[in-house]
């Protein structure tokens, strides 16, 4: 009973699909008590080839007075791994989309109703013609009918996310969504794997400034300065009267020692009213650096 | 009334360092990437207390302190101002193990109507 009433559930006992795509090799963790969450997301982390388990996700997501695990701290937990969390478009077609291109999708559900939710997480690894098959609970090949599937994914917002490596980018993400998640694991520790993750933005996305922008941030923050100037020019190129990107570029080229390759962007800088904008003009001003510019003209 | 005391003076401290510089980017004109997305300039001040409200929030819900440094680490700033906001509203579980016998009969009608198919399995 307390397994029921405390963030998890087990579903009835499945007949199996008739056909319909399943991604047979998603691995498996029964939940043990109601501990749900550290096992469902063992399942998309594993699958994603993370070394993990759900006793180890305990003490990353399990919090003892909800009796579950939130939201947030799968998201969060996601990038302890090293991965990037990629929320879906709340509707059964995006649901499908991600599973038919390979990635087992964690879902929260509410089985019970509105006023007396019953939560539980599963991961959604298949479509059959009528209904969805997932890994969930003690249970490893769920079968649930999409009546009722959609009805429980309904009522707990259709939130789901997928577990992305960041050498490959999803088929399905946007640009800005992508940088975000990787501006993320960047800004939580992971700076390497950011910067993994923006360099293959900009190899998907080589017009986009704003990729570039991030891959220049990414690198900046490592104190890799020539290849933040090289991807903050490409920005500029690409926006050239976008002001956060000339602001990081001067910056970049102060940093680099070569304010005379920053001097013909600073009037830009000047028209601005943003704080940074100004700091850095102020920067500039004050600039008394001695090293040699380390970049070719 | 003490919490929003409290709150206020923590705001304005934090306000105070990120001016001063103290607090915030080590490269110091440089625009975080999603800062260059929104306009608002309060992420630094809205992080910091976030942060301090989810810490007591897990401590009070019984997670290990070696163990919370680390999680909210992981955190983007809209995650811990969900944790910070809506702590108590987040879907986790119902958490009222001592109402268990009513929620289980109230459960247990609903699946007999057959609005719900929890039990179906048991």
């Amino acid at each position: 009973m307390a397994a029921l009433l405390g963030g998890c559930a087990h579903l009835q006992p499945s007949a199996p699909p008739v056909s319909g795509a399943e991604l047979v090799q998603t691995p498996f963790f029964p939940q043990s008590a109601y501990q749900c969450g550290p096992a469902a997301l063992a399942t998309v982390l594993v699958d994603s080839g993370a070394q993990t388990s759900p006793d180890r996700l305990v003490e990353q997501v399990w919090v003892e007075g909800r009796k579950g695990s939130l939201q947030p701290e799968l998201l969060a937990a996601t990038r302890r791994a090293g991965r990037l969390p990629i929320r879906i478009e709340p509707d059964t077609d995006a649901l499908n989309a991600a599973v038919g291109a390979g990635y087992p999708t964690l879902v929260l559900l509410n089985l019970g109703v509105r006023w007396l939710p019953v939560w539980h997480y599963a991961v959604v690894i298949g479509r059959a013609d009528d209904g969805w098959i997932l890994r969930s609970g003690t249970t490893k090949r769920r079968w649930m009918p999409h009546a009722d599937f959609t009805r429980a994914w309904k009522l707990a917002d259709h939130w789901g996310f997928i577990v992305a490596h960041p050498a490959h980018v999803p088929d399905a993400v946007t640009t800005e969504q992508w940088v975000r998640a990787a501006d993320d694991l960047a800004n939580t520790g992971h700076a390497d794997d950011g910067v993994i993750a923006l360099e293959q933005a900009v190899r998907r996305w080589p017009n986009d400034k704003l990729a570039w922008f991030a891959l220049g941030n990414a690198r900046a923050a490592r104190g890799d300065w020539p290849a933040a100037q090289v991807a903050l020019e490409r920005a500029v190129s690409l926006g050239p009267d976008w002001t956060p990107a000339v602001n990081n570029l001067v910056s970049t080229l102060l940093e680099l020692g070569c304010p005379d390759r920053a001097a013909p962007l600073v009037g830009q800088l000047r028209a601005s009213s943003a704080d940074y904008a100004r700091q850095t003009v102020r920067e500039f001003e004050d600039y008394a650096g001695t090293a040699r510019c380390q970049l070719t003209p | 009334m003490m919490r929003s005391a409290t709150r206020w003076i923590v705001a304005m401290m934090v306000g105070i360092l990120v001016n001063m510089g103290v607090l915030g980017a080590a490269s110091a004109a440089m625009v975080g990437t999603q800062d260059a997305l929104r306009a608002d300039h309060r992420a630094e001040i809205d992080r910091v207390l976030s942060r301090d409200e989810v810490r007591q929030e897990l401590l009070a819900h019984g997670v290990s302190e070696e163990m919370i440094d680390a999680r909210l680490s992981a955190m983007t700033d809209q995650e811990l101002a969900m944790m910070a906001n809506e702590f108590d509203q987040l879907p986790a579980g119902a958490g009222v193990i001592e109402v268990v016998g009513i929620v289980f009969i109230v459960l247990l009608i609903l699946e007999l109507v057959g609005v719900t198919n929890i039990f179906s399995g048991f």
